[in-house]
């Protein structure tokens, strides 16, 4: 055998084997011209090398060279188009796995604080960041408690502010959440810094307006040298870390038989942001809070020194807020739990919110 | 208390705008509800806490006025001109006899009086703020009142049997019909103003109308008195009667304005209906006012309200207020005695001074500060922060929550069974005059309100204080309640449909909620309440101890209520539960060698309870066996009748690599042993 004829017999073989792999269309097409081509016993390579021993010696490591580049050569075009044809195959499997993705997806239960609870969280956050601790109290409470403790004189007018459910003798649904001012200050000593939840209630026939059973938020601060420029300074942080800098407060006097100084505060109007509207009844105030400072009365009550210590309490009925907050038009919608009403709850900005700083 | 403006310049000199003086007595703590016009006038609407009774009248309010404004208060007090031939004293006596009720009693009398109606200024004022002209005596009356603040009533003296008033307590079997004409029966508890015979008034709220003054009248006595305001206060709401009078005797009026006003008003009457008046007033005073000093210290007043203001200007501003006020000690920081006038009863110790201080100065131009805080010193309440953990649980889990009142009717004490409940003496309605006992008693009504709109997927839970009664005396403890109807998803969709919830998707719920707050174990007991489903019910227990209950509602209550699908209800005592220890998760190492999970299908007597089976798996103690899941319960052909199927996952984590063999093996032992423990032998199909 010479060497043209070797040569043009792999030139050959390249070519029929070039086409070849073009053909392949499947992993199987491959595998066979990997037999062709590498088999053990009749594999072209192997014969080829087997071949050489006929050429001449000096001939023999050109050869070599040739059939291992040939062997280098198909192996690179037999992976090559292996690769190609693994896309291929992926591709059409891909495109059998098309999906309509504009149809809908999974739906999940989403449950919804309630907006009561949205807004106390709001404001319990902000006044456990001041130090305040959270505190509760019975909602049956005693006239001593509700009344009595709280400077009210027994068969006052002022009682007539407060329209007081009975259950019998002494015991009472507490009108506010205020007998729990006493409560903490029996329990501890100052400095005291508390804020209290709660459910309470009044004798008023129920309106759009009006609920005999509602939800407040007290705050007592007791300390030596509280001012009333504290109680202040206070609340219109609150004010402006619930409803944003632009909030502003008006402290104007009022009347509680429990604090004094008293004052009712207003804020200004959430919706119209003091311009006047039918929120506000064009006045651009929103009356929010009533706070003054503990009268010394309820502190000797709790046998705390006036001349020592002093303190400021404040409280807001929640239901009010929550309906300016959420634009809620009637309070009977909070108790109903309708479904409808509840669900719409779902998304709570209130609750955690860290953009509002002041 | 209406207010007419033009009336005020009465007694202060007013040139700024209705909108600003709206505005400076809004800011000195009385708000105007209203302010409306009256011809050219303008009248405010004003509300009057109850500790100021003495702006329930022109002059009070002009007063306030008159402070802020720097400007001099005139009352314009004025006296009748009187006889000098005859005197009081021959036309009536006045007697006090229960002084506990009056301390207080001035008379005047007009005599030869024509009454007719009142000239149209009179008529104009009264009517401008509210309050119906009568006749001229009458209205005269009623214009002190407004005016000066002290009630009036004017009795025809001619009527007014042996010419005798006597103040005392009224006696058993007495009655009186008031101006009103309604007959109000007394008590001995009922202040009276009474003739020689019987009652002629009712003390400080309304007159009699025998004695009451009408055309034809010629003899007019004039009562300005002065009555204990809880006297009062009790017999105006024993007869369920408010009057103008009432409501200023009732927070106090001026003792010291009696006489001014009586004066005043038979001046009036004089004026207007002519007459002619004897000399003097009967003033029976059984206790003199005199004021009662408090101390102001000028450094309370700066360190209180953390202002500078002048003490020259609180002395000032306190005595236009009608406060006496003597220094007692000067210096920079004075010192002062204060005697308030005797028309602010409400003003007693020196933190009273300070509102006052404070209201004149400004309550705006107080500084804003914060109190000096180093760290929290009271613990929050107990559960807390639990309770807020309960809120993101239940919310993840997909529970509305809801808040429900606390009164209910009858019916859901008896669908509840309800022994000891506890009762609202005087309930806004008799159909709702009980406290819960269950906070399922709202859930249950929540579910009846969504199920009438249509609305049938009801997932609620709420969290809030039950009621009862212990041998006479109120009990309340905090409860969590869960309910479930409708739909195991929000809706059917293109790929899957929807199914009703069940019992178990509640008892799932339940046992996610507590593992997921770290109550373990949670385990179900069986329970018998009555408003439950008899044989779908079950305590909860955690760590052993019963913590409430879960079932579906008793259909016959489910009919009642008129509920559309089965309810679920789930009711936790949170008191009870959020004592108990909830277990902080320790990171536990994991096999590295792969699980061996293998399914057996077990047949079993049909009365097997699921939990027979569980119990026999914890015990029979295969090595290595870490969990077991129940997934498939089957009942059918291919089981004998008599007894039913429960396919279990056995999911192994070896320790060391096992064979096949090594597993199989184990699971022969255990279904030897469970052959032992419940006669469960292996299904082969």
């Amino acid at each position: 055998m010479d060497w043209r004829e070797f040569e043009s017999t792999i030139a050959r073989f390249r070519e029929d084997i070039r086409r070849a792999i073009q053909d392949a269309r499947s992993e199987s097409d491959l595998q066979d011209i990997r037999v062709r081509c590498f088999g053990r016993q009749r594999g072209f390579l192997r014969e080829q090398f087997k071949r050489m021993a006929d050429l001449p010696p000096d001939l023999r490591p050109r050869a070599g060279q040739l059939l291992n580049e040939l062997k280098e050569w198909l192996e690179r075009e037999i992976a090559d188009r292996q690769r190609r044809l693994q896309e291929t195959h992926l591709e059409e499997r891909l495109k059998q796995e098309r999906i309509d993705w504009t149809l809908p997806g999974t739906p999940y239960w989403r449950g919804a604080v309630h907006p009561i609870q949205q807004v106390r969280q709001a404001i319990e956050d902000i006044f456990l960041e001041m130090g305040y601790a959270v505190v509760s109290g019975p909602e049956i409470e005693t006239d001593y408690y509700n009344f009595g403790a709280l400077n009210f004189p027994p068969d006052h007018p002022a009682r007539d502010m407060w329209d007081t459910l009975y259950i019998h003798g002494e015991w009472l649904l507490r009108t506010h959440t205020s007998p729990v001012q006493i409560r903490v200050m029996q329990r501890y000593r100052p400095p005291i810094r508390v804020i209290v939840p709660g459910k309470v209630y009044r004798h008023d026939e129920p309106d759009a307006t009006h609920a005999p059973v509602f939800h407040q938020i007290e705050g007592l601060v007791v300390d030596r040298g509280i001012r009333f420029s504290d109680l202040r300074g206070t609340l219109a942080y609150f004010l402006q870390r619930l409803f944003g800098p632009a909030c502003k407060m008006r402290f104007r006097p009022s009347y509680f038989p429990f604090t004094e100084p008293s004052a009712e505060v207003d804020m200004s109007c959430l919706l119209c942001g003091g311009r006047g509207c039918g929120a506000c009844k064009q006045s651009g105030w929103l009356e929010v809070l009533g706070a003054g400072m503990v009268h010394p009365n309820v502190l000797r009550e709790v046998r705390i020194d006036p001349e020592v210590y002093s303190g400021f309490a404040f409280g807001l009925g929640i239901e009010r807020l929550a309906m300016l907050m959420f634009r809620i038009p009637d309070i009977r919608l909070f108790l109903q739990g309708d479904v409808r009403f509840l669900e719409q709850f779902r998304v709570d900005t209130w609750a955690f919110r860290d953009d509002v700083t002041s | 208390m209406k207010v007419r403006i033009g009336w005020l310049k009465d007694y202060v000199i007013l040139h700024e705008s209705p909108e600003s003086i709206a505005h400076i007595l809004l800011h000195l703590g009385l708000p105007a509800e209203d302010l409306t016009s009256w011809g050219p006038d303008y009248v405010l609407d004003l509300e009057v806490t109850v500790n100021r009774p003495d702006c329930l009248s022109h002059l009070g309010v002009a007063r306030e006025l008159s402070a802020w404004l720097e400007r001099p208060l005139e009352p314009g007090w004025r006296s009748p001109e009187e006889r000098t031939d005859r005197s009081i004293e021959e036309a009536v006596s006045v007697h006090i006899e229960a002084p506990d009720g009056c301390l207080r009693y001035v008379a005047r009398v007009v005599e030869d009086v024509r009454v007719g109606e009142s000239p149209a200024w009179l008529k104009d004022r009264l009517e401008s703020v509210g309050v119906r002209p009568v006749n001229n005596v009458v209205d005269v009356t009623n214009y002190v009142m407004l005016a000066y603040g002290q009630p009036l009533h004017a009795f025809d003296l001619d009527t007014v049997r042996g010419g005798r008033i006597v103040v005392r307590w009224a006696r058993p079997g007495e009655s009186l019909q008031a101006l009103d004409e309604n007959t109000y029966p007394l008590t001995p508890e009922t202040l009276v103003i009474a003739d020689a015979q019987r009652p002629i008034a009712l003390a400080g709220i309304i007159g009699g109308l025998e004695t009451s003054v009408r055309p034809g009248t010629r003899r007019v006595l004039i009562e300005s008195a002065w009555f204990e305001p809880r006297v009062v206060r009790r017999e105006r709401r024993r007869l369920g009667l408010q009057t103008e009078a009432s409501y200023r005797f009732e927070r106090y009026t001026d003792p010291e304005m009696a006489p001014l006003a009586a004066d005043h008003a038979a001046y009036l009457i004089q004026t207007l209906a002519g007459g002619r008046v004897p000399a003097g007033r009967l003033d029976v005073n059984l206790r003199p006012w005199s004021p009662r000093s408090t101390r102001l210290r000028y450094e309370r007043v700066q360190q209180f309200l953390d202002v500078a203001i002048p003490p020259t200007w609180i002395e000032k501003r306190l005595q236009s207020l009608g406060f006496r006020v003597d220094r007692v000690q000067d210096g920079p920081t004075p010192v002062w005695e204060v005697a308030p006038p005797s028309f602010r009863a409400d003003v007693q110790e020196e933190t009273d001074l300070l509102e006052e201080i404070a209201r004149h100065y400004g309550y705006e131009r107080v500084p804003l500060t914060l109190p000096l805080t180093e760290k929290k010193v009271q613990p929050d309440y107990p559960g807390f922060h639990l309770e807020r953990a309960a809120r993101r649980v239940l919310q993840g889990l997909g529970l509305h929550e809801t808040v429900s009142t606390s009164f209910y009717p009858d019916r859901p004490l008896e669908v509840f069974s309800v022994v000891d409940p506890l009762r609202v003496a005087n309930p806004l309605s008799d159909q709702r005059a009980f406290l819960r006992r269950w906070i399922a008693m709202g859930l249950v009504e929540a579910a009846q309100w969504n199920h009438q709109r249509g609305v049938t997927d009801v997932r609620l839970w709420e969290i809030g204080q039950v009621f009862w009664d212990e041998q006479g005396l109120p009990r309340e403890a905090c409860h969590l309640g869960l309910i479930l109807s409708g739909r195991d998803r929000p809706t059917q969709t293109w790929r899957d449909s929807t199914r009703p919830v069940d019992f178990f998707d509640l008892k799932g719920l339940v046992q996610t909620f507590l593992q997921t707050l770290g109550w373990r174990p949670v385990a179900f007991a069986p329970s018998s309440y009555p408003f439950l489903h008899p044989y779908q019910q079950a305590e909860v227990q955690v760590q052993g101890q019963r913590v409430g209950f879960l079932g579906t509602f008793h259909p016959r209550w489910t009919e009642l209520y008129e509920l559309r699908t089965p309810v679920y209800l789930a009711e936790l005592d949170w008191d009870v539960l959020r004592t108990l220890p909830r277990a902080v998760p320790v990171f536990q190492e994991w096999s590295r060698l792969p699980a061996i999970i293998r399914d057996v299908s077990l047949i079993v007597p049909e009365s097997t309870p699921y939990a027979a089976l569980e119990q026999a798996l914890a015990e029979a103690q295969v090595p290595e066996l870490a969990r077991w899941d129940l997934i498939d319960r089957y009942v059918g052909p291919q089981v004998p009748t008599g007894f039913l199927s429960y396919t279990i996952r056995l999911t192994f984590h070896p320790q060391a690599p096992r064979s096949s063999e090594e597993v199989d093996k184990r699971i022969q032992r255990l279904l030897a042993d469970l052959s032992d423990r419940i006669g469960a032998r292996l299904r082969t199909e």
